[in-house]
């Protein structure tokens, strides 16, 4: 899995939690919609989705389509 | 007055505030400026909001929480607090909502006030008003479930400004529905942030 097909699986994962289309920029800072409830679901549907396992400090770094991509993709390196 | 109401949840204990809680107070109160923004302004002075908590611990109808941990040495999480009760009409308001930066406490925190306010002190209804600009918090509430209310304009005098206020109501009718919603989420964060065994 490279880092598009990872990215685009996030964004699908941040579409459907938040109820519409959601671009590869899209952070906590940029939807409106991405509230600490909404925050949670999007950990863990990600957790399901790619076999891992968030710390509880790193849930609420997790806060961007990008920032997900990009641990992620360290993982699958790793 | 009655100030001594507890509630265990899954992960996070709401217990009443103490004056020696007013360090915590003021520091949370006053250290994010993210936060600061959609608070009444509090003086960063210990001893005045010892002299607050003085004050509330004789008010009626007023109840203030720190929200700990369960398990560990109970660190602080927060704070949150039901007040202005209507005895006659079995309703309150729901707010002094403030979790440390990073807390993944607030399902269970709004798990836990709305447990107090339909469980423990029999209410009908409890809202929350939330100033307009805070759409993070808006979007909470009407992610738990619950239904935006009427727009109060300039209800908040707040140091950037006058600012409306938003109202979301939990009836004890809708109080069901809105429980399951939190506790899932509760629980789940519950077994995550559970000390190691």
């Amino acid at each position: 899995m490279n880092d598009q097909t990872i990215e685009g699986a996030v964004a699908e994962i941040c579409a459907a939690v938040l109820g519409r289309p959601v671009g590869s920029g899209a952070s906590r800072a940029t939807e409106a919609g991405w509230d600490s409830l909404k925050h949670i679901q999007i950990i863990f549907a990600v957790e399901a989705h790619f076999g891992v396992r968030f710390t509880e400090e790193e849930i609420p770094t997790m806060d961007s389509v990008a920032r997900l991509t990009e641990y992620l993709g360290q993982r699958r390196g790793s | 007055m009655d100030h001594d109401l507890r509630l265990e949840g899954y992960a996070f204990t709401l217990r009443p505030v103490q004056l020696e809680d007013a360090a915590f107070i003021v520091d949370l109160r006053t250290s994010d400026p993210q936060r600061v923004r959609y608070l009444h302004a509090v003086p960063r002075d210990a001893e005045l909001q010892r002299q607050w908590l003085a004050r509330y611990f004789e008010r009626a109808g007023d109840y203030y929480w720190v929200l700990e941990r369960r398990h560990g040495h109970g660190e602080p999480e927060g704070l949150v607090g039901i007040y202005d009760l209507d005895p006659d009409r079995r309703c309150a308001v729901w707010g002094r909502w403030v979790l440390r930066p990073g807390s993944l406490a607030a399902p269970e925190c709004a798990l836990l006030i709305y447990r107090a306010a339909f469980e423990l002190l029999q209410l009908d209804m409890v809202y929350s008003l939330t100033a307009a600009d805070n759409v993070r918090v808006l979007s909470f509430h009407e992610s738990c479930g619950l239904q935006r209310g009427e727009t109060l304009p300039n209800y908040f005098d707040l140091d950037s400004g006058p600012q409306h206020a938003v109202k979301h109501i939990c009836t004890k009718e809708s109080w069901p529905a809105i429980r399951e919603r939190l506790a899932e989420q509760a629980q789940r964060i519950a077994a995550r942030i559970a000390p190691p065994k």
